[in-house]
Formats: C-alpha cells, sequence, structure tokens
C-alpha cells in the first residue's frame, strides 16, 4: 500500500501531461483525450489497484496506452462507437510544427512510437518503459534506436520536400 | 534525435473536462456492475448482453465483459427474434430495428465461399426515438447481428455477443469450411473467436495451444491486447478452427510473432513447412527458416513493404514500394531463399494501404484499401492486377459505393474453386472483372 491518494491532485498534475503523450502517440488529439479520459475513469473504479501502485500516473499511462493499441488493431470499429467519456472540450489549435511532428511519429511503427514518446516525452529510461510496456529491456533499446533513426530520417525528409 | 518536447506545450491549450463527469461515468458503470455481480457468475455473462442491448443506455452504463474468461463451447438457441417491424419500446430499440434502421452503419460483414447466400452482417444504428437525456453521447446505439443463409431472402436476427461499449469486437470473418463462418475476436485475448453455423448458432470457442495441420483456409490470426493492464496479454499467432470439437488451436513458435525479431508470419502452417516473413524493421529484410535455422536477408531501406499472399509452397515474394517513381518492386525466391528474382511492376497510383497476391494463374493482384482513410472517405477500395508479364497494373475494379465492411484485418485476396475473393467482392476470370456482394439485411 502506497498511501491515500489525492485524484483530484492527480488528475490536474498528469491529465494535460498524458493527452500530449497520447497525442504524440496516436496522432488525434480526440482520441488522445478519450484514451486519458477513460484511464481515469478506470482508475476511480479501481481506486485500491491504483492506490497500491507506486506510481500513480505510470499506471494511468498503461490504461491508456493499452487503450490506444486496440484502437488501432481494430479501428474500423472502434471509430463507430459513440463516446463514453465528455470528449475533447474545446478545439485545441495545433500548430504547424507541432504536426510536422506528430506525422513524422505516424510514419515509424506503432511499437516504435510508444517507446520514442516513452523515453523522450515521458522521461523514463529504458528498464522503466520495459516495465511499464512488460517487454524486455534489450527490446526497449533496440526498437528505440531504430525508431530514432527513422525519425531523424522522415523529419530530413520533410524538410527536403518542403524546401523543393 | 529530434526534439520532442516542444510537444509539451501543446498541454497548455488542453482544457480537462471537470473530474466529476469522469467520476459520474465511473459512478454509472459501477452500479450496473455492482447489478449483475449479484446474479451469479454463469447468469452474469447472459444478462449482460440482455441488459445492455434491450436497456436503454440513457444512464451510460456499460455492463462488465460478457466473455467468460475460459469459455467452454456453448451453444446460443437458433430463435432469436427480431421482435416486431414498428418500434416496441420508446426506450429501446429490437434487433430487427437496429439492422432496418436506414441510417445503420453496417459494423462488419462475412461471406461464405462455399456457399455466398450465407452471410453474416454486424449492423449499429441510433435510437431516434430514445430519450436523449445522456447528454456527453448522445441517444443510446444498439447493434444487431443479421444472419442468412438464402441472399437475405430470410433474416436471422442475434444480439453481438461482446460489449461494443468496451470490447474491440471482431476484426474479421473467416470462412474456414462449408456451413460456417468463424468470427475472428483477435482483440480479445481470452477470445479466439465465434463460430456461426449455418443453423444460425453461435459457439464461443475454447482456446487450446498446439500446432496442428489442416486445410489452409482454417487458419487465421488470433491474441492480442487487453485493455485492462491487469490482464495477461496473449500470444499473436496462428490459429487452426476446429468445428469438431468447437476449439481453436493456437499454433506455437515459430508461428507467432516475435516480439524482437519479425513480424506476422505470411504463411500458415498449412501452406508452408517452416514459416517465413518480414522482419519489424525499416528495411526491407525477409526472414525464413529451413531446418529449424533463421535466415534473413538486408535489400536496405523501404518505405512500405509486405508479403505476397498466394505464393505456391517453397516459394516466398516480399514486396516494396517507391512512393517517388510509385514503382513496386517484388522479390520473389524459392526454399532456401536462392537466388532472388526482381520484379518491378509500375502502380496507377499512389496506394493509402496496399496488399498483393499471386493468383493461381501468376497474375498479380493490388488491393488499395485505403488504409485509415478507409474510416472517413468511402469509398476508397481500388483493385489492380497485372499479367504475369506485364510491367504495369491495370485498374480493374474502383469501388464507386460502400458495398461492405471486410473488417480491419481482414485477408485481402482469397481463391476458392476458380474464384477469387476479396471481402464482398469477386472475380470468376482471374481478377479481371469484379462484381460486388450487396444485400447485407
Amino acid at each position: 500500500m502506497h498511501g491515500a491518494l489525492d485524484l483530484d491532485a492527480l488528475y490536474q498534475a498528469s491529465y494535460r501531461r498524458l493527452v500530449v503523450q497520447m497525442y504524440a502517440i496516436c496522432g488525434d488529439l480526440v482520441e488522445a483525450e478519450d484514451a486519458v479520459q477513460e484511464a481515469f475513469v478506470t482508475a476511480i473504479r479501481k481506486r485500491r489497484q491504483l492506490e497500491a501502485v507506486a506510481n500513480h500516473e505510470a499506471w494511468l499511462r498503461t490504461v491508456a496506452v493499452n487503450r490506444l493499441r486496440s484502437g488501432w488493431r481494430h479501428a474500423a470499429v472502434v471509430r463507430r462507437l459513440q463516446p463514453r467519456v465528455p470528449g475533447s472540450q474545446a478545439a485545441v489549435e495545433v500548430g504547424p510544427d507541432h504536426v510536422a511532428l506528430v506525422r513524422a511519429l505516424a510514419g515509424l511503427d506503432a511499437a516504435g512510437r510508444e517507446v520514442v514518446v516513452l523515453h523522450h516525452l515521458a522521461d523514463l529510461g529504458t528498464a522503466e518503459i520495459a516495465a511499464e510496456l512488460g517487454i524486455p529491456e534489450g527490446t526497449v533499446k533496440s526498437r528505440l534506436s531504430r525508431a530514432r533513426a527513422r525519425l531523424a530520417a522522415l523529419l530530413d525528409e520533410r524538410e527536403e520536400w518542403e524546401r523543393a | 534525435m529530434p526534439d520532442l518536447t516542444s510537444l509539451r506545450s501543446l498541454g497548455d491549450r488542453v482544457q480537462p473536462p471537470p473530474l466529476g463527469a469522469l467520476q459520474d461515468v465511473a459512478r454509472r458503470r459501477s452500479r450496473l456492475s455492482a447489478t449483475l455481480a449479484a446474479v451469479g457468475a454463469v447468469a452474469v455473462a447472459v444478462v449482460a448482453t440482455v441488459v445492455f442491448l434491450l436497456v436503454p443506455r440513457e444512464d451510460g452504463a456499460v455492463p462488465e465483459p460478457v466473455h467468460p474468461p475460459t469459455p467452454s463451447p456453448t451453444r446460443t438457441a437458433t430463435d432469436e427474434s427480431g421482435g416486431p417491424a414498428t418500434h416496441a419500446s420508446d426506450t429501446s430499440m429490437t434487433l430487427r430495428e437496429v439492422v432496418a434502421k436506414p441510417n445503420a452503419d453496417l459494423v462488419l460483414s462475412g461471406i461464405s465461399l462455399d456457399d455466398p447466400d450465407f452471410r453474416v452482417a454486424i449492423w449499429s444504428a441510433p435510437c431516434s426515438w430514445c430519450p436523449n437525456d445522456d447528454e456527453p453521447r448522445g441517444r443510446p446505439r444498439f447493434w444487431a447481428m443479421a444472419i442468412t443463409t438464402d441472399g437475405f431472402e430470410s433474416t436471422m436476427y442475434r444480439r453481438i455477443p461482446y460489449d461494443p461499449y468496451r470490447d474491440p469486437g471482431f476484426t474479421e470473418v473467416v470462412s474456414p469450411g462449408p456451413g460456417l463462418l468463424l468470427l475472428v475476436d483477435a482483440g480479445n485475448p481470452n477470445s479466439p473467436g465465434w463460430l456461426l453455423r449455418d443453423d444460425g448458432t453461435l459457439t464461443h470457442l475454447a482456446a487450446a495451444v498446439e500446432t496442428r495441420s489442416g486445410d489452409a483456409r482454417r487458419w487465421h490470426w488470433c491474441g492480442g491486447y487487453d485493455a485492462d493492464p491487469a490482464a495477461p496479454t496473449s500470444p499473436v499467432g496462428w490459429c487452426l478452427v476446429d468445428a469438431e470439437t468447437d476449439t481453436s488451436y493456437q499454433a506455437e513458435a515459430p508461428w507467432l510473432v516475435d516480439e524482437l525479431v519479425h513480424g506476422r508470419p505470411a504463411v500458415s502452417p498449412a501452406e508452408a513447412d517452416e514459416p517465413w516473413g518480414l522482419e519489424n524493421v525499416t528495411d526491407l529484410v525477409p526472414y525464413w527458416y529451413d531446418g529449424g535455422v533463421l535466415h534473413t536477408r538486408d535489400f536496405g531501406p523501404a518505405d512500405a513493404t509486405g508479403t505476397v499472399s498466394g505464393m505456391p509452397r517453397g516459394e516466398m515474394a516480399v514486396w516494396s514500394l517507391d512512393p517517388a517513381s510509385l514503382v513496386l518492386t517484388v522479390r520473389s525466391s524459392g526454399e532456401g531463399g536462392q537466388p532472388w528474382q526482381v520484379r518491378r511492376i509500375a502502380l496507377p497510383s499512389a496506394p493509402s494501404r496496399l496488399s498483393v497476391h499471386r493468383t493461381r494463374s501468376g497474375a498479380l493482384m493490388a488491393l488499395d484499401s485505403g488504409g485509415e482513410l478507409a474510416l472517413y472517405a468511402w469509398p476508397p477500395r481500388q483493385i489492380w492486377r497485372a499479367d504475369a508479364d506485364a510491367d504495369s497494373f491495370d485498374v480493374v475494379y474502383v469501388e464507386s459505393e460502400r458495398t461492405d465492411v471486410a473488417g480491419y484485418d481482414a485477408t485481402a485476396f482469397t481463391e476458392l474453386g476458380g474464384r477469387i475473393w476479396s471481402g464482398g467482392l469477386w472475380s470468376d476470370d482471374d481478377g479481371r472483372t469484379w462484381h460486388a456482394v450487396r444485400d447485407w439485411r
């Protein structure tokens, strides 16, 4: 047991951060918000389980990432579902730099995108990512290495294309 | 490495909804779960389905999963009335009403390759006459299965055996043999799928791990992720459906996805003695096993890659696409990976999501299924064909209207008895002309 949980404080501290991370993974802000809101609904329903873990935000992130994963695998079905949570509260304007970055991320395979985002945006070490995703640390390192190279190439290509 | 941290500033512009709204959603879900839990473990599965599909969803409640964790084969009754043609309740919809609703969405469809009059379709529709008092979600929505053995001259209606607000649902419908349709449930790691027989019975398959031999059509893809972090994730790999025992047998390594090395084996145990496929890297790297030993060949960077289905036993082929020149390069090889033959074929346009198949005559078929675009902009589907000696693909089918929903993971092309199928499209002349099945209700 890791002590009483201040859910409101966790919500205020983590919501925006998790939405940005999920956005970087899935490239869709509404889908990202849905995933994070679903994670908090799960957290509310499984409060004891959440209280028992050391890193509440990591637990929420795992739930949100898994939700996105099932969305990728079955997007055609999932996107027809009604939203279960309030959804995006207001249209968020995303600047061109951010769009370019997220498009480049979308050029990675899903597994590579996850590790890049967790490492470079959530500031997790490879051991922490391995624990969160339930995969060997060596796999994290190899995915990270491949994804970084691919991402750099994708952004270079885009710059060249824009200059042309 | 590009700086991703600039994305963090986006967070300042995100406005979280009040936490109370999420607490309210959680409360309503828990309330229904508690009610169901009191009924008893076996009854829960049945009641949850009935409550979810027949009780109005104005409270936003979502039941617990209807799949038992370790299912034993059970058959449902053959008759599940669709109810009257006019709506029987001001707060709900019958199955027949869901299917008949003009603005219903076709969620998934499948057809028996042995008897094309045997079909299944899953429909979803909003209840326009139900109270609209669940503000964030709008009017409640309902789902129903329509089944026919006479091309929808007559229809059997069934409830869908999953919770559409929680489970991702079926990923594809496979035609594994006469009188059978397999509803693949790859999103649910505890459910290998459901077998629909032409008498309307729906059977939840049991799962077993054992590499078996069998007809290529009985093999499908199963396993996957779960949204619950506490649940174990099943492996993803080839599975064989056995209608005699109502069991799905998952093959063992190396017929599974190997997270560390490579992706999905391109062939099932019925199609090859040992698997081959593409490594899950950005280069074009085919892999194959020979005498249990893994071999690879790196053909260098490639923007888009894939395997060619329909290859004769003992041969393998992979493709890569140069998006600038729109040239598809197909590399093929016999057993042992030597030598590799190269063929280059021009594409008519840039595809969104490409699948390539070799017909029995040696012609190449390509399906541009639209990828993500298919979710928003119908109709995206095109089929291209190239004779065995052609240097470019011809466009042989452009979808003019949406005719079916084959499923996100569906096999692009399947051949049976001289006929080629792609979802609800078929060709009887080696892929030169295509026809569409249009009746799904």
